[in-house]
């Protein structure tokens, strides 16, 4: 069991760059990194909020549940 | 008012006060170092006077001796401890250096912790049996007190590493939210 961060692929939808949406929600972009490829332990709401604000999104979109 | 708090705690705060141990325990050690190599050289050499079944070594700048009963095993004794304290010293200056990092949490302190946990709690007793039965084969309990001081560092030692294991751990955990 784990949970996907489908970022990149919203990413791409909205044809974005990471180091675009890493300025504009005030995060480094080795933070960015690591919440795309999977490493972090937890992500703030006000991250969260953030992100889907910058995105026009919902979590859902961004984050999913795999079983393994 | 908060002026003076932060400029106190900039002055003497954690960091302030690990350099300072940090300098201190580590100058104890050289210090340690030094006098360890000057009576074992001293007695190598014969720079000593004996007196009475006594050696006297004098100390240079400081116009006083060292002295004590001349028998191999009183040296021994001497300079096994000279050199326990030292490492003591030296383990404990290596804790003051991990707590400068701007993270306290790390491995750093955690291993320093373990080897003077280790040093406490093992080096330490078996260095007291070994020279108080093996080599002085005293019968009595006169200096048990060091025996009991160093297991009490030591087990203070041991909860400070399951602290700091702990911290390490919430530390990993709080870099990796995002």
């Amino acid at each position: 069991m784990r949970i996907i961060v489908n970022l990149d692929k919203v990413l791409a939808d909205r044809n974005m760059k990471s180091k675009e949406l890493a300025e504009n929600i005030g995060i480094t972009e080795a933070n960015l990194s690591i919440l795309k490829s999977g490493k972090a332990k937890a992500v703030r709401f006000s991250t969260l909020e953030a992100i889907c604000k910058e995105l026009d999104c919902q979590p859902g979109d961004i984050l999913a549940f795999q079983l393994d | 008012m908060l002026l003076i708090k932060n400029n106190f705690m900039s002055m003497f705060g954690p960091k302030y006060l690990s350099h300072i141990l940090f300098y201190l325990f580590r100058g104890l050690s050289i210090f340690g170092l030094l006098s360890v190599i000057y009576y074992d050289v001293s007695f190598l050499i014969e720079n000593f006077r004996h007196e009475n079944d006594r050696y006297l070594i004098d100390i240079p700048l400081i116009g006083t001796f060292m002295k004590g009963e001349f028998q191999f095993n009183v040296i021994l004794t001497v300079s096994l401890t000279l050199i326990f304290i030292i490492i003591f010293f030296f383990v404990l200056s290596n804790i003051f250096k991990a707590l400068k990092e701007d993270v306290v949490f790390n491995h750093k302190t955690i291993k320093n912790l373990h080897y003077f946990t280790v040093l406490n709690l093992g080096v330490g007793p078996a260095l007291y049996l070994l020279v108080h039965y093996v080599i002085m084969q005293k019968e009595n309990y006169r200096d048990i007190h060091n025996l009991i001081l160093l297991i009490l560092f030591g087990v203070v030692a041991l909860f400070l590493t399951t602290t700091f294991k702990k911290g390490v751990h919430v530390q990993n955990e709080n870099d990796l939210t995002i």
